[in-house]
């Protein structure tokens, strides 16, 4: 095989490589770009009934403060 | 007919481009802003532009790729003559023809469903109006307003802004207050968690119904009501149920708080982020070097290689059998690795995080490997 050849395959392969690459990036975009409102994950602690009081109390403090006080989620 | 067949070759080549960009480029909670419902001159005008755009740059790729003395509008008006008199051969495979319309609609696919995600990634719609979705309710309910340039500065006091002082709006479900009425004596107030919204389909702009969990309604002091519903001056009664839909055709009034997760989380967050994002690009860096050393020592008679490898060695090795060429191949590729970084077995999240920590141990292993590596070389050189 000529020394051409071979390179045009590496070229090829580089570039395949490359290519699905940059797929992978486009679909780590989509992830990344989703729209929500909230995080899986907090709205999962939200049915935490202990943990709900701890934020309804978190909430109830800043309305009538106006300052959020962090000691109140731990 | 000359109008139909205009119209027609009219939406082939620019409405049907311009509605593919328009489907993709409207996505998520935006795609409602993509809708056939609207008023079809509206819908026409609308693709109508983006799809010039498509077709031209189609044609100038055409044009490039293909022969520059073939025209495509050439192309256009043979296929209209073709239509015309269906008896007439034409000229030029209308397959061709077919087959760019295919690429100018995928290009405007790829375009549209890119472009959204850039426009979302680099918060190019939070920053300029010109890229800002028309779905104003999402960027209320997800707090992306506070990062608006107006309420960025009015808000800067705010407490929510305070604790996430960064891009990324990390949050539970707002909590909202809600008060809904039909006159001014017949008002209830609820309170709860937002987890959904619609739109109002005729009107994007305007709110349908909202969802929410864990509600409650406040409604002044009754005779019976226990002491834990009591609170100063009202009752807070707890609305049982999964979910909560509230048409807000008479609503009034919508108070909602974002609550803020602890300042250190996001912290943590940040310094990681740095630090793992060069890991994992010199990692990259490392095995498409390797990948490139491998194949070119291989089959390739060290072309690429000769630019960082003495010409004794370059010369030496390609006189190599395939077996010796795999054996030097091998070497450098650890010689390379001793550089990277190694996985973080530690952490168990879905991306792979790549550290330095732990790192002397599998060096000592690589030089190891490396030892037996030449002393094989060296025997059978």
């Amino acid at each position: 095989m000529s020394n051409r050849k071979v390179t045009e395959i590496i070229v090829g392969v580089i570039f395949i490589g490359a290519l699905i690459a940059f797929f992978r990036e486009l679909m780590k975009l989509n992830e990344s770009t989703k729209t929500a409102l909230y995080d899986d994950e907090a709205l999962k602690e939200l049915d935490n009934k202990e943990k709900r009081e701890k934020l309804d109390n978190y909430v109830e403090e800043y309305h009538k403060t106006g300052e959020w006080d962090e000691a109140l989620l731990k | 007919m000359a109008i139909t067949l205009d119209f027609f070759l009219l939406f082939l080549l620019f409405i049907i481009p311009g509605l593919v960009f328009k489907r993709l480029y409207f996505f998520g909670e935006f795609s409602k802003q993509f809708s056939l419902k609207d008023n079809a001159y509206t819908i026409l005008f609308f693709s109508f532009i983006p799809g010039i755009f498509f077709q031209v740059l189609g044609y100038l790729v055409y044009w490039l790729v293909h022969d520059p003395t073939f025209e495509l509008y050439d192309l256009i008006l043979n296929m209209r003559f073709y239509l015309e008199n269906e008896n007439n051969s034409i000229p030029i495979n209308l397959g061709t023809f077919f087959i760019h319309q295919l690429n100018v609609n995928l290009f405007a696919g790829i375009v549209g469903w890119m472009s959204s995600r850039i426009v979302r990634k680099l918060h190019l719609d939070r920053k300029t109006k010109l890229f800002r979705f028309g779905n104003q309710w999402y960027y209320i309910f997800s707090g992306e307003i506070e990062s608006f340039k107006k309420f960025k500065s009015f808000n800067t006091k705010v407490a929510y802004n305070k604790l996430s002082n960064q891009n990324d709006f990390k949050h539970y479900p707002p909590r909202v207050d809600v008060l809904v009425g039909n006159n001014e004596h017949d008002k209830t107030l609820y309170s709860g968690y937002l987890i959904d919204y619609d739109l109002n389909p005729k009107n994007i702009h305007s709110l349908d119904k909202i969802y929410l969990k864990h509600v409650s309604k406040y409604r002044s002091i009754r005779e019976g009501d226990s002491s834990e519903v009591i609170k100063t001056y009202y009752s807070k009664i707890p609305v049982f149920g999964d979910t909560f839909v509230l048409d807000t055709t008479n609503l009034i009034n919508l108070n909602i708080t974002f609550i803020p997760l602890s300042e250190s989380k996001f912290e943590r967050k940040e310094v990681k982020f740095g630090k793992r994002f060069i890991y994992r690009v010199i990692y990259n860096l490392g095995v498409i070097f390797n990948t490139i050393v491998m194949l070119d020592v291989l089959f390739n008679n060290l072309t690429l290689s000769a630019y960082f490898l003495p010409e004794s060695y370059v010369n030496d090795v390609a006189d190599m059998n395939w077996i010796m060429r795999l054996l030097f191949a091998t070497l450098l590729n650890f010689i390379v690795s001793i550089l990277l970084p190694v996985y973080d077995k530690n952490k168990t999240t879905k991306e792979k995080i790549f550290t330095y920590r732990g790192k002397w141990r599998v060096v000592f292993t690589q030089l190891v490997l490396i030892a037996i590596n030449v002393f094989v070389l060296w025997i059978f050189w």
